[in-house]
């Protein structure tokens, strides 16, 4: 139990209590003189009155200086810190913000029910409380756009919201939830509080930075309520998966490999883990795991010759089911259309700049057909070739571009498509308005002597190195580059492949819905000699498959729950709309939208974009409705179809909760105050530290205070 | 004067504003205060029904040498053709003691008059009064430590004597009126006639044990309580420091406060002094020194007709 004054600088008026003191001090100064015979009678009276007078004059004076202190700390509008929750009945109204963690964690089951639940009932006890005059809004850390004012609600609006929410398996956003909360606190009330129900948990509240909340609202008070903390954190985590090759090959075998992590403070001996593909278990295994130990098994199986590869690892029961299952999916048998471009075309296939690439690309498994169906053409023919009807690009050591064909390219990547740009001795030291790609590139250079690729340690597990196990340094110690474009990354693109001392040798990023590349060097062995170690074949498929779509969109593990889906209808269709099946089997609408222009980086010359536009752009859609993991199922108007995998984020596995000190580091300076319910209570809002307004409380104090004070007075 | 008494509303009017203390302080002759005050009474006397009293004639006696010419009975003289002096009552057999109270506390006053003045001007006029009935008239100023003494005398010329006396005290010190009332009752040889005025604020006991000493010795004895109207109504308001004045004790009081307590006890102390002297048979008038001053002089007239 606490005070917090409102006006907290107006109790600096505090100081005017010693006036009555002042008077009364004053006054005694100022007392008049009288002569009297009978002075013995006076003096008897007195002596009978003293003690009674002294009293009644010290009970005046402090009257008098509480009735003083009393208007200022009116003024300075106190309230009343304690447990009970917000009190409606008050002579100013109060909005009350319900912040709910929606996130994964909070399906952490207790006693009571899970903990979503647990801060539901809460906060529904606590909006029944309120009076009609009061304001609500609800917020979720989960779906939160950030796009306009949050509603502001009646008390019967607010509860059906509340009841509204549901649990999620994605991660959460509590900085944006709590600056919308913030934001929406205009409504002209005394009272603002906002109330954040979570378990606080390290998976989603770490990285939470929110700075100038002051500034936002001095006024605010922010209570973070802790749900159900005594339920503890025990839970064993199905961490990660992977599945190598990935994607599975058709008809071919291919591991399942999982990573577990015991969160619980006890040691679990069987934890059951099954691997289902589609609704049958097909492996099965049981492993043992010391308190926060990690451990994993692998499995290993066979993918069907077509159709859609749908299946889930699955740990046993646990309090926290969002993390025990984790889903995969791949369609067999379609194949990637690659265009390779060959700037210098040779008699001889060895001389060729696209023959290691092409080859690389063409390699099949025994009896089966490679994923990807190549073809190459000369840079004189690219006249003819119509982008929209390929995945993925290549330029190898191109020289000249015929007219439009570079923005035209631009806008290919754009809707979608892959572009990678080699470097060689006739290749342009850009395309002629090259600023859309990922980095710029300087003069060649020669290296002497030679040096050797290395990948940083923050991208080991990058998609394109999928194939190449936990360490993919290794396989390129031994590869030499002698020349190099020298790049310099632009805006978030990111070097992939650098030398030892950081020079970029392989710089990718995204461009609307599509993604590009520049490599530093040439596609041959004019510049280095990695096409003819074998770590190019996995290298090159990994990277024309992460920029040509495979890894990435509708056929992708790596997509997490509450994380958009981005729809693009293949390459010819025009769909205006899409259905999307989600886990629950319910089918949803999405509209589809031509893109807005991007603006990259201005080049001085280059022309505009819409100028460079040859064909209006394919219709896409994001559908944000990813928050529950599972198959989305994706049904286009020509009857085709894509399976997306959603899995819960690897954060919702940490349920360690910030301590109260750590969540003030993270909120600086805006009032935090701090309470916690406990799951299964009866009145769980009992448990929340509301803010009871003292004014009219004050205000009867004052009145009563002023009778006894002129009664007191009159008497004498 | 004979606009005061065209109608009864009219003299009663004139007769309080006659003997409002405030007229009486503007006359600064201590003996032309009594004479006023003591020519008025008897103006309203013989207009009241009181006439008659105060020195009545009884007979006629034979002239003898030494009789006072001015007693002749000139009719009585036109008709008999014999001299004869006229014989009243009581005549010169009154010897009587005015004990006036100087002490410091007498010299108070938030009125026009302060006790003192008012004392010392009904003193002077009962002193004009009893020597112009031939009764011989003492005075006694009663101060702290000592008493000053004017024997009692029946001649005319002591009156001045008594009215200088008056008018050169000064009143200060304590209070020593139950002492002088002792030496007094010591000092008496023969039965008469002691008037107190004072304020009686010393020891209640021994004051009443000075009044009784005097009663035992056969003395009627009128005690004229003079007290100011701001002790009798303590009219003070507001916090206050009020100071003794005999003494250097003060006291700083919320006179709303002690007002009420004060008068209960002032009222006690009335009420005692009173039921000591109607115990022992003494007249007691209390006098406010807001009051006219004839009240007094009526009331001892009435007094002393009654007790004849």
């Amino acid at each position: 139990m606490g005070f917090q004054f409102f006006h907290s600088i107006l109790l600096w008026g505090m100081g005017l209590v010693l006036l009555p003191i002042l008077i009364h001090l004053l006054r005694r100064r100022l007392v008049r003189r009288h002569k009297l015979p009978t002075f013995e009678f006076l003096l008897r009276t007195q002596r009978r009155l003293t003690t009674r007078s002294r009293l009644r004059n010290w009970i005046l004076l402090a009257l008098r200086v509480s009735a003083v202190a009393i208007v200022v700390l009116l003024s300075a509008r106190p309230l009343l810190q304690m447990a009970g929750g917000e009190s409606g009945s008050t002579w100013s109204p109060l909005h009350l913000v319900v912040v709910l963690d929606t996130s994964g964690s909070m399906a952490y089951r207790t006693a009571g029910g899970t903990r979503l639940e647990a801060a539901r009932k809460a906060a529904e006890r606590l909006v029944r409380d309120l009076s009609s005059s009061d304001r609500v809004t609800v917020l979720a850390t989960v779906g939160e756009r950030g796009e306009g004012p949050p509603g502001i609600q009646r008390r019967d609006q607010a509860l059906s919201r509340l009841s509204a929410i549901v649990q999620t398996d994605a991660a959460g956003d509590p900085a944006l939830a709590i600056r919308r909360a913030l934001e929406s606190l205009t409504v002209p009330a005394d009272r603002r509080t906002v109330m954040v129900f979570s378990d606080f948990a390290r998976g989603d509240w770490d990285k939470v930075r929110v700075q100038g909340l002051r500034r936002l609202l001095p006024h605010a008070e922010l209570q973070m309520v802790r749900v159900a903390p005594e339920a503890g954190t025990d839970d064993v985590v199905l961490a990660g998966l992977t599945l190598r090759p990935w994607p599975p090959r058709a008809g071919a075998a291919f591991s399942v490999s999982t990573r577990i992590v015991n969160r619980g403070g006890s040691r679990k001996d069987r934890v059951p883990v099954s691997l289902f593909v589609g609704e049958e278990r097909v492996a099965s295994a049981e492993l043992a795991l010391e308190p926060g130990a990690e451990g994993g098994t692998s499995f290993r199986i066979r993918a069907p010759e077509k159709g859609v590869l749908l299946g889930r690892v699955e740990l046993g029961d646990d309090p926290l089911e969002t993390t025990n299952r984790r889903y995969f999916a791949a369609s067999m048998g379609q194949q990637l259309r690659v265009l390779l471009v060959d700037g210098d075309p040779q008699r001889g296939l060895l001389d060729s700049d696209t023959f290691y690439l092409a080859s690389a690309l063409r390699a099949a498994p025994p009896g089966g057909d490679s994923s990807m169906l190549v073809e190459v053409v000369a840079h004189y023919e690219l006249a003819k070739v119509k982008w929209e009807d390929y995945d993925f690009v290549a330029a190898c050591n191109v020289g000249q571009w015929p007219p439009q064909a570079a923005g035209s390219l631009r806008k290919f990547v754009e809707n979608g498509g892959g572009f990678l740009l080699a470097g060689g001795d006739l290749a342009a030291r850009s395309l002629p308005d090259g600023g859309w790609l990922p980095a710029v590139l300087g003069e060649p250079r020669r290296l002497s002597p030679p040096r050797h690729p290395a990948v940083p340690l923050e991208l080991q597990e990058h998609p394109i190195f999928g194939a190449l196990g936990r360490n993919p340094g290794r396989f390129f110690s031994r590869v030499r580059v002698g020349k190099l474009f020298p790049l310099s990354p632009a805006g978030s693109a990111a070097a992939l492949l650098t030398l030892a001392d950081g020079t970029p040798l392989l710089v990718a990023g995204s461009l609307g819905s599509g993604r590009a590349a520049v490599w530093a060097s040439t596609c041959d062995r004019d510049w280095g000699d990695l096409p003819v170690h074998p770590v190019f074949v996995p290298f090159a498929r990994g990277l024309v498959e992460y920029l040509g779509g495979r890894a990435k969109g509708t056929a992708s593990t790596a997509l997490d729950a509450g994380e958009p889906l981005e729809v693009r209808p293949q390459a010819a269709g025009r769909d205006e709309a899409v259905r999307v099946r989600t886990p629950g089997g319910e089918e949803i609408t999405l509209r589809l939208e031509s893109p807005r222009p991007l603006s990259p980086p201005a080049r001085p010359g280059a022309p505009a974009a819409q100028e460079r536009s040859a064909a209006p752009p394919a219709r896409q859609g994001r559908f944000e409705g990813t928050a529950r993991a599972g198959f989305y199922q994706v049904l286009f108007a020509d009857d085709s179809s894509q399976i997306l995998a959603v899995n819960p984020p690897a954060s919702q596995g940490d349920l360690e909760p910030l301590s109260d000190s750590a969540l003030r580091e993270r909120l600086p300076g805006v009032r935090l105050a701090f309470s916690a319910i406990r799951a299964g209570e009866g009145n769980p809002a009992r448990s929340v530290e509301g803010r009871t307004d003292l004014g009219p409380l004050l205000f009867l104090f004052l009145a009563g205070l002023l009778v006894v004070e002129g009664m007191l007075a009159d008497h004498s | 004067m004979s606009a005061l008494f065209s109608s009864k509303e009219d003299t009663r009017t004139g007769l309080s504003s006659f003997f409002d203390p405030s007229v009486v302080a503007r006359i600064s002759s201590l003996e032309l205060r009594a004479r006023h005050v003591v020519e008025g009474v008897m103006s309203g006397i013989h207009r009241s029904r009181a006439r008659g009293f105060s020195v009545e004639f009884e007979e006629h006696r034979a002239y003898s040498p030494g009789d006072e010419l001015r007693h002749i009975d000139w009719k009585a003289f036109g008709k008999f053709d014999r001299y004869l002096v006229k014989q009243y009552e009581d005549e010169t057999n009154l010897r009587a003691h005015l004990v006036v109270d100087a002490s410091g506390s007498m010299d108070y006053g938030e009125g026009s008059m302060t006790k003192w003045s008012y004392a010392a001007t009904l003193s002077a006029s009962l002193a004009h009064l009893l020597l112009r009935q031939s009764d011989a008239v003492g005075l006694m100023l009663s101060r702290e430590s000592d008493e000053r003494l004017l024997p009692a005398k029946a001649v005319r010329g002591h009156l001045t004597g008594i009215l200088a006396a008056l008018d050169a005290e000064r009143p200060s010190g304590g209070t020593g009126i139950a002492r002088s009332l002792e030496r007094l009752a010591e000092g008496l040889r023969r039965r008469g006639m002691v008037v107190v005025v004072s304020d009686l604020l010393d020891d209640p006991g021994a004051v009443a044990r000075g009044l009784s000493l005097l009663r035992l010795k056969g003395n009627d004895v009128i005690v004229f309580h003079i007290l100011d109207a701001a002790e009798l109504e303590f009219p003070f308001e507001g916090l206050a420091r009020m100071e003794d004045v005999e003494t250097v004790r003060n006291v700083t009081v919320e006179c709303e406060v002690v007002k009420e307590p004060y008068l209960g006890l002032l009222g006690e102390f009335l009420a005692g002094t009173r039921e000591r002297c109607r115990s022992q048979g003494i007249h007691y008038v209390l006098l406010s020194t807001a009051e006219p001053l004839d009240r007094g002089l009526v009331r001892f007239l009435a007094w002393r007709a009654k007790a004849r």
